[in-house]
């Protein structure tokens, strides 16, 4: 009996069959036994199980963004959150939400539509659980009008390598008690704990929404746009700068929502600044919105990478990219966020392993989100911020039991 | 101390060393009078590289460090330890950048509240978190117990302000975080920092956000009959997704308090409550959002609904609400502040039971608080020679607590835990969430010689070895020492 066929038989005795299945190869990755608990006892019992039996436990969620973390070097169980949905606690009058980690964004977004709120807005949402969104620290769309999803999750339960389960924040809107453990636990990509439930702080939902899409003579001019509307008063949902059409053309759209008043301010303010565009209201703004939300994703593959920076910089970066794409013949689509100043990267053609030695050479910092298998990851860079990440990993996991990420940060 | 404070001397200058009794006195506590510890020493570096110099001096020798701001916080978490050293950061006031393109400053941790928020003004831009301290507590400060405020209704408290630190680790190791990211791609080391009260490290530089300055204001000032109806018309207005920028109760003896005191905002004194509602945005935002404000405040028999006229009486209608712990000196010689959660959709209750607790045990209630965002300030009046007296006040503050715990609430909203609600930490977390809480300390301090024995219980990390404390509580969990 191989080793993998020793712990599905293992994980047989501890759970129901409804609650076993395997995690698919793909490319860097074997075909894994995959536990998915339906109980919090079996959540318990499957971490003491891996921790006793020093298995290394991969944490999948629903498996939208396990290629944001890699292939790790070594996986011998996989736990999902396919069984661990729904909504615990929603509270309407005080605009928050607790559910599960399966739960759907989609499900959420569904129910607290009733009540005229909004939930975290982020791509395919019928297909990302909220644990795997927390987990990848992924924000959606919103994040320039209601900041990174970390900053609307008011606490987190949480599963820990010793089996212990435990939570930080809490359920209401304002709360400095203790540590906020959660701030840590987002984005750790399950390197640290399971995470089994989260309370969201909603958002009013808006009375009257637009989407304005401009065309644009070329790049600077996006930015420029893009940089003018910021300088006025309006404060869009979105706006993004992207030539991810088929055209490959340059388009700026921006997304306005809020109550009536404040978008009839806007609309006049984008009127004066933007230049000719199409304004698109009603059910085109929700389609199209829904589209610039899952642009992310577009023709089924994330980005490639993700860089971050200044606004004021940003023109400077896009431009050293140019450089790169000279100089190596390699060819980019581009979606950025001006007023963040990040900016997805897509490749064409199959030529990461020249990106990846491009960018190490050009000493940009930036976080693959689809790296090939067969790079092999960049060291962690020897610094006092790492060491420090290197501690807390080995505070919160200290035998090793959740998989290493399988892509660090490619830099200097 | 005399070989420590010469080594001191040596990096930080002589005025960067304090060790004279009179000279200690005024850092013995922070804005908690009652639990006064004198230090052994003082330390004021001037920026990041002597601080560190200063923590590699004080780390090779186990001394154990409490950082302090201001000494605004309520919660003594700047209480010093004995054997140990207060490092201040009164010296560090320089702002470093203001980068209105990108919407950021720099500036060093002691740095005034307010000072960085006028600073900016003259770009359209603002600081959002406001604590009624801001003319004296300092930035760092903020950081370190993730301040709030009443704009943080609208804004969010500290933490979602701040881009990024520099912070020197327990060892003297620096750690520059200070490029201003919205959203790490790793660990968010700069989101767990903020609010770690000091337990993890000393941050020297902050980099934080700023936000575009509003165009309209407008503050309207609605007077009630009843505390529970002032309650309930806040509730409504959440319910009813109305976007205020700010909420904010006062009750009959605050308002009385406020009213006879430097801060006399020309609030009602006949009335039981008032609510102050502030609307921000855009001219024909303000006004529809003030219409859907007025009508609930109708429905729910506001006795008057005022609107400051002019931004002179808007100012004077803050500066009562901001100076209603200072007035509170003129009604009692002590005063123990409370600071708790709770649902927005339990206020009324939850405030009603505030007054019931101390009632019982025959004791003066001023209540005042952010009602946006469901965070409780009962205020309870006491006078500190009277052991009894003290010992009501004890009993009264812990089943408060206790009872927003049980209603789904919190231990704190914006003073942090500090010394003051270290045994309330087990109503609210289990033995496992506070082990959890003790791994991340230990991976930041592993000596556990920054701010010893505040936060986290000692035993609940299981601890065998010995940890410095400062003196156990014998008298409130609270208070202001509001002498007058």
């Amino acid at each position: 009996m191989s080793p993998a066929e020793r712990t599905a038989a293992r994980l047989a005795e501890l759970l129901p069959r409804e609650c076993l299945g395997r995690l698919p190869a793909r490319a860097g990755w074997p075909e894994l036994p995959l536990a998915a608990p339906r109980e919090l006892e079996q959540w318990v019992e499957v971490v003491r199980y891996a921790a006793r039996e020093r298995l290394v436990l991969l944490p999948v969620g629903q498996g939208s963004k396990l290629a944001w973390r890699g292939a790790p070097a070594r996986a011998d169980l996989a736990i999902a959150t396919t069984n661990w949905s729904g909504v615990t606690a929603f509270e309407p009058g005080d605009g928050t939400l607790t559910a599960r980690a399966g739960t759907s964004l989609a499900e959420l977004a569904e129910t607290v539509r009733a009540t005229h709120h909004l939930s975290p807005e982020v791509a395919l949402p019928a297909g990302t659980s909220l644990g795997g969104t927390l987990a990848a620290g992924a924000s959606g769309l919103d994040r320039l009008r209601h900041g990174p999803v970390r900053h609307q999750v008011l606490g987190l339960g949480a599963l820990l390598a010793d089996g212990s389960c435990v939570k930080s924040g809490g359920r209401v809107v304002k709360n400095v008690t203790g540590y906020d453990l959660h701030r840590l636990w987002i984005g750790s990509q399950g390197t640290l704990c399971l995470l089994l439930e989260a309370t969201l702080r909603l958002q009013p939902a808006p009375a009257s929404e637009a989407v304005l899409v401009v065309p644009c003579a070329s790049r600077a001019d996006a930015l420029e746009r893009a940089r003018a509307l910021g300088r006025t008063g309006a404060q869009p949902v979105a706006v993004l700068a992207h030539d991810r059409a088929p055209d490959r053309t340059w388009r700026l759209a921006v997304v306005l929502a809020g109550r009536e008043e404040v978008v009839a301010f806007e609309l006049e303010e984008a009127r004066r600044v933007l230049g000719a565009h199409e304004r698109h209201e009603g059910d085109g703004a929700r389609a199209l919105r829904a589209e610039l939300r899952d642009l992310e994703r577009a023709g089924g593959r994330w980005s490639a990478l993700f860089l971050g920076g200044r606004p004021s910089g940003l023109a400077a970066e896009l431009a050293r990219l140019d450089e790169l794409a000279l100089r190596t013949g390699l060819a980019f689509t581009h979606l950025v966020h001006p007023l963040l100043a990040s900016i997805a990267l897509w490749i064409e053609g199959e030529r990461q392993a020249e990106l990846d030695a491009g960018l190490r050479a050009a000493r940009f910092q930036v976080r693959w989100r689809e790296r090939p298998a067969e790079l092999a990851p960049a060291p962690p860079p020897d610094s006092p911020e790492h060491a420090l990440a290197r501690r807390l990993r080995d505070a919160f996991d200290p035998q090793g039991l959740f998989a290493p990420l399988g892509t660090p940060h490619v830099g200097p | 101390m005399k070989a420590l404070a010469a080594e001191l001397r040596a990096v930080l200058g002589p005025s960067g060393v304090i060790d004279e009794p009179t000279r200690l006195l005024p850092y013995e506590s922070d804005g908690l009078a009652m639990l006064a510890v004198p230090p052994e020493l003082v330390c004021l570096p001037r920026d990041t590289r002597e601080t560190a110099a200063a923590m590699r001096i004080l780390h090779r020798r186990g001394v154990p460090v409490v950082p302090r701001g201001a000494g605004t916080g309520l919660a003594g978490g700047a209480t010093p330890v004995r054997g140990g050293v207060v490092l201040s950061t009164a010296r560090m006031r320089d702002v470093l950048e203001v980068n209105a393109d990108d919407r950021y400053a720099r500036v060093q941790a002691g740095v005034v509240n307010v000072d960085l928020t006028s600073l900016c003004q003259r770009e359209g831009l603002l600081y959002a978190p406001d604590p009624s301290s801001q003319m004296a507590c300092t930035i760092g400060g903020n950081v370190a117990n993730n301040s709030g405020g009443p704009h943080c209704f609208k804004y969010g408290a500290t933490t979602r302000h701040v881009l990024g630190l520099v912070i020197v680790q327990h060892d003297g190791e620096i750690l520059d975080l200070s490029e201003p990211v919205l959203d790490p791609e790793d660990l968010d080391l700069v989101g767990l920092f903020v609010g770690s009260e000091g337990t993890f490290g000393i941050a020297t530089e902050i980099t934080v956000r700023l936000t575009p300055a509003p165009p309209v204001v407008e503050v309207l000032l609605a007077v009630f009959c009843s505390l529970d109806e002032a309650c309930d018309s806040v509730s409504d207005i959440i319910a009813a997704r109305l976007e205020p920028a700010a909420l904010e109760i006062l009750d009959q003896l605050t308002i009385d308090a406020v009213e006879r005191s430097v801060f006399a905002a020309g609030y009602p004194k006949e009335a039981e409550a008032v609510l102050l509602v502030e609307l921000e945005g855009v001219e024909a935002d303000v006004a529809a959002q003030a219409k859907g404000v007025l009508a609930i405040l109708q429905r729910r028999s506001a006795l008057d609904v005022r609107r400051a006229r002019d931004p002179l009486e808007r100012k004077k209608l803050w500066a009562g609400r901001k100076g209603a712990f200072g007035a509170m000196g003129r009604i009692a010689p002590d005063l123990y502040v409370a600071d708790a959660v709770v649902p927005r959709t339990r206020l009324r209750a939850l405030v009603a039971r505030t007054v019931a607790i101390c009632r019982e045990r025959g004791l003066r209630l001023a209540t005042v608080f952010h009602a946006g965002d469901g965070n409780l300030h009962p205020n309870i009046c006491y006078d500190r020679r009277d052991p009894d007296e003290v010992r009501r006040v004890v009993e009264a503050g812990h089943l408060i607590l206790a009872e927003c715990v049980a209603a789904g609430g919190a231990l704190t909203g914006e003073h942090g835990v500090g010394l003051e609600k270290l045994s309330e930490m087990e109503l609210y977390f289990t033995p496992a969430d506070l082990a959890a809480a003790c791994l991340a300390r230990d991976a930041w301090d592993p000596a556990r010689r920054l701010n010893p024995g505040k936060l986290v219980p000692t035993h609940a990390c299981l601890e065998l070895r010995a940890v410095p404390r400062a003196s156990p509580r014998a008298l409130p969990p609270g208070g202001a020492g509001a002498h007058p």
